[in-house]
């Protein structure tokens, strides 16, 4: 950026939009930037229809019979709670209980006798037919282990004890993976990517061959270096948010808190942006093109390290990267809970990040020019 | 100095360094407004440098230039809507039709869209508008250019090698095209590497040497100065004499042979600027 450009500061909005729509229109007649566009959505769409798992909470669905009324299903659902997505149907008779478990309609039967409730109450021990698949569903093993507690609490029997679990060491003792699912894990995994390909590979190239090419100098003999930066990265921003868009519609990757969601994709572009074009203006675009992969394995590589059990200090190094930051907030918004705690930390991080990679920018084009 | 009005560029003492590298050594011209005016010398003598800091691309190291009244540095916003720039390199976005290429510089500029039509027939490419330039030849590429480069009317257009890897004819186009703007009133500062185009455009021209101008006239003032005047003599005994115009004792001998009645013909040979940057820079461009 040249003197007269700092000094002047007069920005034209005409001239960043031109220029904007002109790297628009033209990304799409390059095959290297659409390419670099594509792959990681369709990596998201493959992961999104490969997995199904959406969730990892098991599912059970009992089947009982009851000559009388019983509470025996309704107690053993409250104890399950959230941990075994529960479906329970009565039907008519025994048999119907049995031919269901046969065909696989069910997980788990029940054949309560009459009176059952009554006997349980006076501790008259009745009998009780649990019938089970012989599969090794994890949700129907759960819900058989609650049959005995479901039990001694329709005895009025007290608890052995009061157990209380506390979760300790920190955040994110649990696996993200296993928070999130296996395919949300893998659909955000190809929202990074496509990220880091659009702010690393693409930007920075479109930049590069502009530079080399020298079409730079024909568009600041009229608008300045900040306006055709700006422009670059308006595009390369437009461009996330689009891709990003459309691959989280189509994965059906709904965020439960949208706000962290697109905070942590937001600020993580921004910051990306930054040092894309840092890239752009410092690397031709022949090394963009042979190191570029190589770039991005670093980048994205922490987000991956939080949320598992890597050791502390790697954990901490990844923690200062801005991918990672920009994931702490995302998977938050994704899970709709805290997963990650401070998360103002991860936006003053970020936002860090954005000023760095801006100022470097500033820099490096101030120190070319002059 | 032969100016047909206020000076359009007014430099004084420009210097650029690149570390120790002065690539231009305090520099001082002027060109009047409507004047085509030539900086001729040799690869990495700063002629594109020069270039580069008038047009505001870069920043100078010390001294200062005016364009139109207005300071290169402090005023840039105002020179850059008021001057244009043909590149040595053909920059024109490939993937784009020359229409396009033309579109968009029109919108940057805030020119209607009707100017590249316009400018389009100016430089002979209606036809081939809708295609993309990467199909285009070097001549027709460095005509779109040129077409460029007058999207915005520019009251003085810098032009850097305008013709260099042209063949003769698209490279008459370019000066013909020049010679037009020229008489139009658009001032016009060339570089060239060919001292016969410089001697043909420009009203003046100024010999750039490892940063520092080492002559700065009208052509023909420069080659009655530096070049070599000489006649060739043909005898009536079929000998051919070089006849050097400046030593008197040849010249003496040329006044006998013709009042002897013995000179069948005599070409006179004017100096050329390729012989006065010779001259001046000791070896040819």
């Amino acid at each position: 950026m040249n003197g007269a450009d700092t000094t002047s500061m007069q920005i034209s909005l005409n001239r960043i939009l031109t220029i904007f729509k002109r790297d628009f229109q033209d990304a799409v007649r390059d095959a290297r930037i659409l390419l670099m566009i594509l792959i990681p959505f369709g990596i998201g769409v493959f992961y999104s229809f490969a997995f199904d798992d959406d969730t990892t909470t098991p599912t059970a669905t009992v089947v009982y019979f009851s000559a009388g009324a019983t509470t025996l299903p309704e107690t053993m659902s409250r104890i399950a709670g959230g941990t075994v997505d529960l479906t329970v149907r009565e039907v008519a008779d025994a048999n119907t209980v049995r031919q269901q478990i046969d065909d696989g309609d069910a997980d788990l039967g029940l054949i309560v006798p009459a009176g059952f409730d009554a006997a349980v109450a006076s501790n008259a021990s009745p009998a009780l037919d649990v019938l089970m698949t012989d599969s090794q569903d994890l949700g129907a093993n759960y819900l058989a282990a609650t049959v005995q507690p479901a039990l001694r609490e329709m005895a009025g029997q007290p608890e052995p004890a009061r157990v209380s679990f506390e979760t300790v060491g920190g955040e994110a003792e649990t696996l993200v993976i296993d928070r999130l699912g296996i395919r949300e894990y893998f659909v955000f995994a190809a929202i990074l990517v496509q990220i880091a390909m659009i702010a690393l590979l693409a930007m920075p190239s479109v930049l590069a061959v502009e530079r080399e090419q020298r079409t730079l100098d024909a568009l600041v003999m009229i608008a300045s270096n900040r306006e055709v930066i700006i422009a670059k990265a308006c595009w390369g921003l437009v461009y996330i948010a689009g891709s990003v868009a459309i691959l989280v519609l189509v994965a059906d990757l709904i965020p439960v808190e949208p706000l962290p969601f697109i905070a942590g994709i937001g600020l993580l572009s921004l910051a990306l942006v930054g040092f894309g074009l840092l890239l752009g203006r410092t690397m031709s675009a022949n090394q963009l093109n042979s190191w570029g992969g190589v770039l991005l394995l670093p980048v994205i590589a922490p987000a991956f390290i939080i949320g598992t059990p890597a050791p502390d200090w790697l954990t901490a190094a990844a923690n200062l990267t801005p991918t990672a930051m920009g994931a702490r907030l995302a998977i938050n918004g994704l899970a709709g809970e805290t997963l990650f705690a401070s998360a103002w930390l991860s936006v003053l991080g970020l936002l860090i990040w954005t000023v760095a990679g801006f100022g470097l920018l500033t820099w490096r084009m101030n120190r070319r020019e002059a | 100095m032969t100016q047909r009005g206020e000076p359009m560029i007014v430099v004084e003492r420009l210097e650029k360094h690149y570390g120790p590298t002065r690539a231009v050594d305090g520099v001082s011209f002027s060109v009047a407004a409507g004047e085509v005016f030539g900086l001729l010398g040799h690869n990495g003598a700063g002629k594109t440098t020069t270039i580069r800091m008038l047009t505001g691309r870069t920043r100078p190291s010390a001294g200062r230039a005016r364009i139109a009244g207005h300071d290169i540095v402090s005023d840039l916003h105002a020179i850059k809507p008021i001057i244009n720039l043909v590149f040595e390199d053909q920059n024109l976005y490939e993937r784009l039709s020359g229409r396009e290429n033309l579109h968009f510089f029109c919108d940057l500029y805030a020119v209607p869209r009707v100017r590249a039509a316009e400018l389009l027939d100016i430089v002979g490419l209606t036809e081939a508008a809708g295609r993309k330039v990467k199909t285009y030849s070097t001549g027709m590429k460095q005509r779109l250019l040129i077409a460029r480069s007058l999207v915005n009317q520019p009251r003085l257009l810098f032009l850097d090698e305008p013709t260099r890897g042209l063949d003769p004819v698209s490279a008459r186009d370019i000066r013909e095209i020049v010679r037009q703007l020229s008489a139009a009133g658009t001032t016009v500062f060339l570089t060239t590497h060919y001292m016969d185009e410089a001697d043909e455009l420009c009203q003046r021209v100024a010999f750039l040497s490892q940063g520092k101008i080492v002559a700065l006239d009208a052509p023909r003032e420069l080659k009655l100065r530096y070049g070599q005047r000489s006649s060739t003599v043909l005898l009536d005994d079929r000998v051919e004499h070089t006849v050097d115009l400046h030593d008197p004792i040849a010249a003496t001998h040329l006044q006998e042979w013709m009042q002897a009645g013995r000179v069948l013909t005599i070409h006179s040979h004017e100096g050329t600027l390729e012989d006065v940057f010779i001259a001046l820079a000791g070896r040819p461009l």
